[in-house]
């Protein structure tokens, strides 16, 4: 009871300073909405296919026109007109401008006498303006090299369907080119276990912010929390409870408690505002979720309780506990997915408790998995608060 | 001399602050350096990204191809386990489809490669279609990508096989086991030939251009020197309300009140402070920068230019800091006011969203009515090689910007202790 009382105690304190509940709920709102904008992609257009620019000088021969057909029926890029002008070079030139200001992700110059040379297996090349560092630039090179690979090769089926009647060549490509718009082998990609209104293979930027966010700003709460045994350790109050009859890890476990409560309360608002206004569905398995924050909440708690027996001052836990935030949730992948750095950050992320708290609030939002995906994070997530506590409890001093 | 006295006895006392430490130069400098060890040389620019070691995918197969051998399933499934992917792919097999989902599922693996059971009749026999399914962890996103590539071009090897046989057949009629054998062969070994050159970098018919720079640009700014510019922006903005903070603690610790009884006029000791503001705030960006050009090699672009848009940055960040100040009663309440504040309209000004490629257009328009905003353009300017005319403009406006509000705060600040 005396636990609780205390607990009591200290959340009455946090929650009558605006300023705590300023970082612990409005400023995570913010970054969760903010972030998740950021990252979001475009919202769905009927065809969301990179524009690249098509120049075809080739006007004396079918293959030009024939690698923009190609084009076409490609799901990732879709060519476009880009003249303005007849004069040629005032067309390249805009079009390269284009590409320079984002407007489209590549130009394609195909050169005059472009059929003629690959027929007489001469050497030419269409010209392609491209920002190979952007990833629109790189989506469009791919297309265009599946592109004119298809292009040589019914040009090479023809060849060679047509070896001892060169006659019928022209029929055998245009065979072959028709066969290519519609390839007998093919690739289907399937995202597991998306919602089926979802069958959008870009991740949704709210399922990554709210998430990465709310792992951010549980950390970041220590700030205040933790603060709160410090002050009272600088005051002597910790000192004058040992005179009550209250034991010392009664006294202990009621400010580990109260972190622990408004961590969960923390982590509640912010899974509600996610669920209702984000549509991030954590509710779809309201048991996997609560495993999870239980767990993430016991870690940060004893991280919390590590923290001020680390301080000497109000200050030095504000600044170990950003510190702890910006190491923590950078390593975690709440800024960005684990899976897009490298090998060495996204194995030494996973020795962190943060990358487990993401993965198993991933796991129920993303993967649409349920409270058996979670047991996993959460046994580590445990693990690391037991850790963290048995650290604080051997570094704790009343005085 | 003395408002130079009390200026430098304001900045010792911060940099003996553990808090003002940690915030002034090492987060600024801490957050790119991760994001740094994140990515490798992929962010910074240049041609050497050697450093970025992308992370392996862990593929499961399950071939339903059950036509042999020299099935087209066996060949795939041997494609995905060659010496020459093992660098990007670790692929194992498994019997049937619902283990690899479910290998998938378990995040035992990161794709699952479905190979139909009548992958080889399409592929070899000339009748039909046939898919083969990639089914990918949805967290996943590099992973598939790769292989999804990598699959499609094996694909249309197959494809363009199929499609030579089939033309053949029209052209010649139907085709002897022989004479398709060998025209099949014959198409294997031209596309492998197109393989080898395009692996080496030499595309048979395509030649790759960079987009024309602008007639001002000389340089294009990394993501690693943007990111950088965001956070030193970001935190020289908060440095100069910290410093100022120290007017208001000084205020409730009563040694303000002390230093007016002496003979120093009060201008004199808030010209101190202020200046304090400013010499911190220079101090911190010289820093950072210094510090981040070792570590991440950035490029910031053309010196006036460069001491221009730090110039612009220090104005307009002391001008907030004292402003934003001004208004704050204590320091109970400047802790989350500086916060906030500086949170909100770092975010609207573009800070926060520097890297991101095509960030919405509303936030373009935001960053115009916020002072983080015209400092950022003056900035960018600088790291894309802009030139002198065209950062001359954000530079003026962040330096009036600052100046007014560095007045508005200087006549709250002497109001109220006159």
């Amino acid at each position: 009871m005396r636990i609780i009382d205390l607990a009591l105690k200290d959340i009455q304190q946090l929650v009558r300073d605006r300023k705590a509940l300023l970082f612990l709920v409005a400023m995570p709102i913010l970054f969760t909405v903010f972030m998740g904008i950021m990252l979001s992609p475009p919202a769905p257009v009927s065809d969301a296919r990179l524009p690249i620019g098509f120049i075809n000088q080739d006007q004396s021969g079918t293959l030009g026109a024939a690698f923009r057909s190609l084009l076409e029926s490609s799901e990732a890029v879709k060519p476009i007109e880009v003249a303005q002008s007849t004069a040629e070079n005032n067309d390249a030139t805009r079009g390269g401008e284009l590409v320079r200001d984002g407007k489209i992700a590549a130009l394609v110059i195909v050169p005059d006498r472009f059929s003629a040379a690959l027929l007489a297996d001469e050497p030419t090349k269409a010209i392609v303006i491209v920002d190979a560092n952007q990833q629109a630039g790189q989506t469009a090179n791919s297309a265009l090299s599946t592109a004119t690979n298809r292009l040589l090769g019914a040009i090479e089926a023809a060849r060679l369907s047509t070896a001892n009647q060169p006659e019928k060549f022209d029929t055998a490509l245009q065979s072959a080119l028709a066969a290519w718009q519609k390839p007998p082998i093919g690739v289907t990609v399937e995202t597991l276990n998306a919602p089926k209104e979802e069958k959008n293979p870009a991740l949704g930027g709210f399922k990554q912010s709210a998430p990465g966010m709310l792992v951010q700003f549980t950390i970041f709460g220590l700030t205040t929390t933790a603060t709160i045994l410090v002050i009272e350790r600088k005051s002597r109050t910790l000192q004058r409870m040992l005179t009550t009859s209250m034991r010392r890890w009664e006294i202990i476990a009621g400010h580990l408690l109260a972190m622990f409560t408004v961590v969960l309360l923390q982590q509640t608002l912010l899974v509600v505002f996610a669920q209702v206004f984000l549509n991030v569905n954590y509710l779809a398995q309201p048991l996997a979720t609560l495993l999870v924050m239980v767990s993430f909440g016991a870690w940060i708690a004893a991280l919390g309780l590590f923290i001020s027996t680390i301080a000497k001052t109000d200050e030095q836990a504000v600044m170990w506990s950003l510190l702890a935030m910006f190491i923590l949730t950078a390593l975690a992948g709440a800024w960005f997915p684990l899976d897009v750095t490298g090998q060495l950050f996204n194995t030494i992320g996973h020795l962190t408790p943060g990358a487990w708290a993401m993965d198993g609030f991933q796991n129920i939002v993303v993967r649409g998995l349920g409270l058996a995906s979670v047991v996993v994070p959460a046994l580590v997530l445990w693990g690391f608060a037991a850790l963290f506590f048995g650290l604080a409890v051997w570094r704790f001093k009343f005085e | 001399m003395k408002i130079l006295d009390i200026a430098f006895k304001d900045i010792k006392h911060s940099l003996g602050s553990g808090f003002g430490i940690v915030m002034m130069f090492i987060v600024p400098i801490m957050i790119p350096a991760i994001i740094y060890v994140a990515f490798g040389g992929a962010l910074d620019g240049s041609a050497n990204s050697s450093g970025f070691d992308i992370a392996v995918t862990r593929v499961v197969v399950a071939n339903l191809d059950r036509a042999g051998e020299e099935s087209a399933g066996a060949i795939l499934t041997e494609f995905l386990q060659s010496a020459n992917l093992k660098s990007l792919l670790q692929t194992s097999i498994v019997d049937d489809e619902a283990t690899a989902r479910n290998r998938v599922s378990t995040q035992q693996a990161d794709v699952a490669v479905i190979i139909p059971a009548d992958f080889s009749q399409a592929a070899f026999t000339g009748s039909g279609e046939s898919n083969v399914v990639m089914v990918h962890d949805p967290v996943s996103t590099i992973g598939p990508l790769i292989v999804k590539q990598l699959l499609a071009q094996f694909a249309d090897g197959f494809s363009g096989a199929r499609i030579t046989l089939d033309v053949a057949a029209q052209q010649l009629g139907p085709l002897e086991a022989a004479t398709a054998q060998a025209i099949a062969a014959q198409y294997a070994q031209w596309a492998q030939a197109q393989g080898q050159q395009q692996s080496n970098g030499q595309h048979p018919v395509l030649t790759v251009q960079a987009p024309p720079v602008k007639a001002a640009a000389r340089n294009t700014a990394s993501m690693m020197s943007s990111m950088t510019v965001g956070m030193l922006v970001f935190f020289a903005f908060f440095t100069a309300a910290f410093m100022a903070e120290s007017i208001l603690k000084e205020d409730e610790d009563g040694t303000l009140p002390r230093l007016f009884t002496t003979p120093a006029a009060r201008a004199t000791i808030l010209g101190g402070k202020f200046t304090a503001i400013f010499l911190m705030v220079t101090v911190q960006v010289a820093v950072v920068m210094l510090i981040s050009s070792l570590l991440f090699r950035i490029t910031w672009g053309d010196p006036l230019l460069v001491v221009l848009s730090v110039v612009g940055l220090v104005i307009c960040a002391a001008g907030f800091g004292l402003f934003l100040l001004s208004f704050i009663k204590n320091t109970r309440q400047a802790g989350p006011i500086i916060g906030g504040v500086l949170t909100v309209t770092s975010m609207l000004g573009g800070l926060y969203s520097m890297t991101i490629p095509n960030p919405p257009a509303f936030m373009d328009t935001m960053s115009l009515f916020l002072p983080q905003g015209w400092v950022m353009r003056s900035w960018k300017l600088t790291l894309n090689g802009g030139q002198l005319i065209e950062v001359l403009l954000p530079v003026l406006v962040a330096v009036v910007i600052g100046a007014v509000l560095f007045g508005i705060g200087t006549l709250n600040f002497r109001r109220r202790y006159a």
